[in-house]
């Protein structure tokens, strides 16, 4: 079975004037489809079978074990199908989800950090210092603690064996300039302080729920 | 190109000149002596100041290569020119060369340039993540084609295809020439 373009959870306007609708259109018909295009491709070639049966997720926790011919397609399309398929989920339309954290994501931040206002700084510091193309997260570590991380291109903190420190993302922000270069340009410490107006932190306390009982971001990731 | 030259372009100007008072003397103050930099980056002290040097040292001389090796409306390739005879030699065809040269362009993961260099007596075509400048790699730059997404993005959106087939008709040949020949 192939990997399908899941759907965008709100019309491509919905996180409008911090995300604009062109950006958010192109992102997901155009980048996030190549990365599904292109891993099909690798699944259908001549060592897809070392991916049949695992699910995305385990995709990501699996690389240095693949043959060595695919692991560099696996972890850019791959990589880069999961990392978008979590992406869109980890925004919604500004008042239609907490766009704070509560509950025990909440309790776990301030313990971890101290405050929100500390983990966005960290966050925010390492998003604006990937040079290059990447991503910046918020992970749970192997000792249970939260930790801040960037990964460079279309890596993510599941990849064991490729990234320095590994962990389950619960929340993370794309800092490729396709991401955010229509409506600011080369301004990405303004794209930076935007994202947090859109970020679902329902949806984060459940990808921190998740991880916490050793599971994944909860997000679909469809078959053709 | 404004936001191109203005704000990228100036950005990593501005960078590079904020770090390197920082750096023992003597003071770098010209291309040559950033490249000799760039050369010894590993034995650079502190090395707390090796990461800024590298992204914002590469980002201008890699900018400033890039925007020389372009004109309106493109120059050609002289035919008797030691470039153009070496290309034949090496690649077979200039086809042959532009081929290879924009799919390492259309290929090129994340960020980064594609280059020609100049490596001993051969020409080679190159992907140099980010802003690795090729002094990083003791290989002469000869042609620079900048693949960031922000070099493209305000007018192609994501069909760079699109704009690597028209960036190779501003190149200006006669100036890539004297960077092969070391004249530039």
């Amino acid at each position: 079975m192939n990997f399908a373009l899941p759907a965008l959870p709100y019309a491509y306007d919905a996180l409008e004037p911090y995300v604009d609708a062109t950006t958010m259109n192109i992102h997901h018909t155009k980048h996030h489809q190549t990365y599904v295009s292109n891993i099909n491709k690798v699944l259908d070639g001549p060592h897809g079978s070392a991916l049949k049966g695992l699910s995305l997720a385990a995709i990501q926790a699996n690389i240095p074990s693949l043959p060595e011919s695919i692991r560099t397609p696996v972890i850019n399309s791959g990589g880069g199908h999961y990392n978008h398929a979590m992406f869109w989920t980890l925004m919604a339309k500004p008042g239609s989800a907490n766009v704070t954290p509560m509950g025990s994501v909440k309790a776990k931040i301030d313990g971890d950090f101290g405050s929100f206002d500390q983990m966005k700084t960290q966050f925010n510091a390492a998003a604006a210092a990937r040079f290059g193309s990447g991503w910046a997260w918020l992970s749970v570590g192997s000792d249970g603690k939260l930790f801040i991380s960037s990964t460079a291109n279309q890596e993510n903190p599941l990849m064991k064996g490729v990234v320095a420190q590994s962990g389950t993302p619960i929340l993370g922000l794309d800092v490729w300039e396709h991401a955010y270069y229509l409506k600011y340009q080369n301004r990405r410490p303004e794209y930076i302080a935007a994202f947090w107006n859109v970020v679902n932190w329902d949806q984060v306390a459940v990808n921190y729920d998740s991880a916490t009982a050793g599971n994944t971001a909860v997000f679909d990731t469809p078959v053709a | 190109m404004r936001a191109h030259h203005d704000a990228h372009f100036a950005s990593y100007v501005s960078k590079l000149n904020a770090a390197l008072p920082a750096l023992p003397a003597p003071p770098v103050r010209d291309d040559h002596a950033l490249k000799r930099l760039l050369r010894r980056l590993p034995h650079v002290q502190p090395p707390a100041l090796r990461a800024q040097i590298r992204n914002n040292g590469g980002g201008y001389l890699n900018h400033k290569h890039f925007f020389s090796c372009m004109t309106p409306g493109g120059a050609p390739l002289p035919p008797q020119s030691a470039l153009a005879q070496r290309i034949h030699s090496q690649f077979g065809s200039f086809h042959t060369f532009e081929t290879l040269f924009l799919d390492a362009a259309r290929t090129l993961f994340g960020s980064g340039f594609v280059w020609l260099v100049r490596d001993a007596q051969q020409l080679r075509i190159v992907q140099y993540a980010n802003q690795d400048n090729p002094a990083l790699h003791g290989t002469v730059p000869v042609l620079a084609c900048d693949c960031w997404e922000h070099a493209w993005y305000y007018q192609y959106g994501p069909n760079k295809a699109a704009y690597f087939a028209e960036w190779w008709k501003l190149i200006d040949w006669p100036a890539v020439c004297r960077y092969y020949e070391g004249k530039a």
